[in-house]
């Protein structure tokens, strides 16, 4: 057979190229992880509530099951690499209103979430911060702070100004948002290794032994008062059970949720395949190791029993735990025994508190603007500032809401027990179901997407991920549905999720007539032009 | 001159399709589909690739395509890959492994091939144009952009559905005026059709002085104005390489400021812009409503955006993608 150069002619032309690649992707995904909250929910509610869980063998379970449904996620962001996430994807890809309603309730979600999140800036970050470096230097002032920061007017005050502070950045650009996240990044790898190394050089002993003297004013012999007062109070630790590990997987695959947060940003990211492919395979993958190898250290460092007694104590024994909630970061500062030590690991998870609350805004934001410029919402919220080039009102809009759902989540005992996980599932129920479909159903639109090029033997594996990614949130969704703890389903979390989706649902239709009297019908926005 | 003043007058404008055959079928399919009166194609309308294609000697063929060496055996499936270049925007031309080293010896040779192939599929899509476009009542306007050489203008001159409206002032449905440009500035690439600032400014008068109604005159004008927002291109170095910065790539605005300075001083009732894929979206400068509809021709899908003007106002605006 002849040898043959095989390239093209290329002529010199203006270019195009998207913004993000894979290691902002990666990032910005991991950030939406955020490590140090998975960490410290993990270990804070896992061993309490399911004595015979293991972490690194749930840890591994939700890593799992995130990683198929994350595929099916990539598959859709290859397939339609557009920004606004699952709005793109259900709007394009099966129906507009239901994609709408569907993102409306995604979006109010996760903003409710960062709610959550902004609460953990104190919680997290600045508590165990105080309190470690006020005891390791014999500084009361700090460990009473420490306990101050932590009520609720604090909480609101602190999360408010970290919400805001997200919402400013955002406004400056994106590119500055990622350095932002680059540099969170750096400072909260350096907590996560610094509490792995601890993890690793410090023995079972050295932890008792620094425990017993930081908790020395509260508990004497604490460490062995703690485990006896969790007993006493009807916590038992019964070893390891495969019916504990599998519940306690919910609490590692929440925070990996995060993983897929790119495809808010789609349109914006260079080499899909590859960037996306990183950002949010490699970040679940990246997760789900550091899940598992800090689950299994703090075991054996820890105490599998101590973990879960003085987590246990914190709500049914409150004088018999630490005097702050007694988070993984505050744990591993004790560990680290001082001053330097415990300040890199609490500034560390303090960054990885803070990751979420940006990144979150982004995710929502991002679905504003698509909703704007699809004319679903008043013109305003598409403003996009002539001074920084950015959706200035979508942005002002997702802080406002997002601080509203702080003093909501505070203050309001209705909200605090408010789960609103499961509108996440149901609208990634549907979205995988959509992704099932999509080859088939818009098979000119998947033919010529990138998606199409990884068919086997002809065969769409866009719908296989999708399937396989549908049994993994169905999983998920009965996990969740069946635990009081993590999710549930509470008569008013199940109300307000219809209700919002409902609401999104209505708020399309009733859209879509005012703008038919506009003389614009939003339909267009969706349809292909038939050329044939 | 009769001006419907309570009418409507509904535009559909696509930009920089850069050769791509599904987008201009879709182009001209828009005025039907969108229901409008007035279809303008921004410029760049040439595209940037020729896939050659190497006819084996012992039979079958093999090209590159999509970071693939791909060979195969019939021409029947080659053609199925030749509708995908097509659409893609790319040129296709098959040759014998002689041909093709001979090719690949001179830039001059590459460049008439790009020259000749451009012509013919432009005379292919006019030809189609004028088929689809006979029973359609609606104005159909286009001018080439940057990328697009002088030639073009020959080919493009002949058409009988779409009208050039390069460097004119037109008065198109609705008694509205249309002031059009399809050239730059200066670019990084020198393609075939950029001006310096004062050169764009110079022109920009000269039309400016034809126009009768600024407050119901159009600019079509291929580069947009300098930072608005549908200018925000990627910085690149001395070498044409994308700067990357911490933060990811580093953009700037490129767009025109002679063209900002007409909008501003002149405040036109609309702005359509091209040239920058990536910017898409709309802006007021002062009173004027620009818009850039972005680009992403290489996918098959045309972003366009459909204005609806009534008495001298811009009643409505929506962006599409088709």
């Amino acid at each position: 057979m002849d040898k043959v150069p095989t390239t093209v002619f290329l002529r010199t032309t203006s270019g195009l190229v998207k913004s993000a690649g894979a290691a902002d992707v990666f990032v910005y995904n991991i950030g939406v992880i955020s490590i140090g909250i998975g960490v410290s929910l993990t270990h804070l509610t896992g061993p309490a509530n399911y004595p015979g869980g293991s972490i690194p063998i749930a840890s591994a379970i939700a890593t799992l099951l995130m990683f198929f449904i994350a595929l099916a996620f990539w598959f859709w962001s290859v397939a339609i690499p557009r920004s606004g996430g699952l709005y793109a994807y259900v709007t394009r890809g099966l129906n507009p209103a239901l994609g709408f309603a569907l993102s409306f309730v995604d979006a109010f979600a996760w903003l409710f979430y960062n709610a959550l999140a902004a609460t953990y800036i104190t919680s997290i970050g600045f508590g165990p911060l105080l309190f470690n470096i006020g005891v390791f230097s014999n500084d009361a002032g700090l460990v009473r702070l420490a306990q101050e920061i932590v009520q609720p007017v604090p909480q609101f005050i602190i999360g408010t100004v970290a919400v805001v502070l997200a919402g400013i950045l955002l406004i400056t650009g994106m590119r500055k948002f990622f350095l932002f996240q680059k540099i969170l990044f750096l400072i909260a790898l350096i907590g996560i290794i610094t509490s792995i190394l601890f993890l690793f050089v410090r023995s079972n002993g050295e932890f008792v032994a620094n425990f017993n003297t930081a908790m020395a004013p509260y508990i004497p012999n604490a460490y062995d008062t703690v485990i006896e007062a969790a007993k006493t109070k009807g916590w038992r630790f019964s070893g390891f059970n495969w019916e504990d590990t599998v519940k306690l997987a919910v609490w590692p695959i929440l925070p990996l949720v995060g993983g897929i947060f790119s495809i808010a940003i789609g349109g914006e990211i260079r080499e899909v395949k590859k960037s996306q492919g990183i950002g949010i395979l490699g970040s679940i993958i990246v997760a789900g190791i550091v899940f598992v190898l800090v689950g299994h250290l703090s075991y054996r460092v820890f105490g599998t029993e101590f973990q879960g007694a003085v987590a246990f104590n914190s709500t049914a024994d409150p004088t018999k735990s630490t005097p702050i909630t007694p988070f993984f970061p505050l744990l591993a500062g004790i560990l680290a025994g001082n001053v330097v030590g415990s300040v890199l690991i609490s500034l560390g998870f303090l960054a990885w508190a803070y990751f979420w609350i940006p990144a979150t805004l982004v995710y929502a934001e991002r679905a504003v603007l698509a909703w704007s410029l699809d004319r679903l919402t008043p013109a305003s919220f598409g403003y996009v500032s002539e001074r920084f080039h950015t959706p200035v009102v979508a942005i002002v809009v997702t802080v406002i809401l997002n601080i509203a759902f702080l003093y909501l989540f505070l203050f309001i005992p209705f909200f605090s027990t408010l789960t609103l996980v499961l509108a996440a599932m149901l609208a990634w129920t549907i979205t995988m179901v959509a992704g099932i479909l999509f080859p088939f159903r818009a098979k000119e639109l998947y033919k010529r997407s990138g998606a199409s090029g990884l068919d086997f033997q002809g065969f769409p594996l866009m719908s296989v991920a999708n399937f396989l990614g549908l049994i993994s949130v169905l999983i998920l969704t009965y996990l969740l549905w069946n635990d009081p703890l993590a999710a549930g389903h509470s008569p008013q979390s199940l109300l307000t999720i219809g209700s919002v989706f409902g609401f999104g649902f209505a708020f399309f239709y009733i859209m879509k007539q005012r703008r038919k009297r506009q003389g614009i019908d939003i339909a267009l926005a969706f349809k292909e032009i038939p050329v044939e | 001159m009769i001006l419907a003043k309570t009418g409507l007058t509904k535009i559909f404008f696509a930009t920089d399709i850069h050769g791509s055959e599904v987008c201009f079928r879709k182009v001209v399919k828009a005025a039907s589909f969108y229901g409008v009166d007035v279809v303008v194609l921004g410029g760049d309308l040439t595209g940037k690739m020729i896939i050659p294609i190497t006819r084996l000697r012992e039979g079958g063929y093999q090209f590159y395509f999509r970071g693939k060496d791909i060979t195969l055996r019939t021409e029947e499936e080659v053609n199925k890959y030749q509708d995908e270049m097509k659409r893609l925007g790319f040129y296709i031309h098959i040759f014998s492994p002689e041909e093709g080293a001979a090719l690949r010896k001179g830039e001059e040779q590459i460049a008439n091939l790009f020259r000749k192939l451009m012509i013919e599929r432009l005379e292919e899509w006019l030809l189609y144009a004028e088929r689809e476009t006979k029973q359609v009542a609606c104005e159909f306007y286009f001018m080439p952009g940057n990328d697009d050489g002088y030639f073009i203008d020959d080919v493009i001159a002949n058409s009988k559905s779409f009208l050039n409206v390069d460097r004119s002032v037109r008065t198109i449905h609705g008694g509205y005026e249309m002031l059009s440009i399809g050239y730059s500035n200066s670019t990084p690439w020198h393609t075939p059709r950029e001006k310096s600032e004062a050169e764009i400014g110079k022109d920009l008068n000269f039309l400016i002085s034809q126009v009768s109604m600024m407050d119901r005159c159009v600019f079509n004008i291929h580069v947009p104005p300098f930072n608005s927002g549908l200018d925000e291109a990627p910085a690149l170095d001395e070498e044409l390489r994308v700067i990357y910065g911490p933060g990811g790539v580093s953009t700037r605005p490129v767009g025109s400021t002679a063209v900002r300075g007409a909008i501003e001083s002149y405040q036109p009732l609309l702005g359509l812009f091209g040239h920058i894929h990536e910017s898409r979206g709309c802006r007021k400068i002062n009173r004027t409503f620009c818009i850039n509809p972005g680009s992403v021709y290489f996918e098959g899908k045309l972003r366009g955006c459909i204005i609806a003007l009534k008495d001298g106002k811009v009643a409505n605006w929506q962006l599409v993608e088709g």
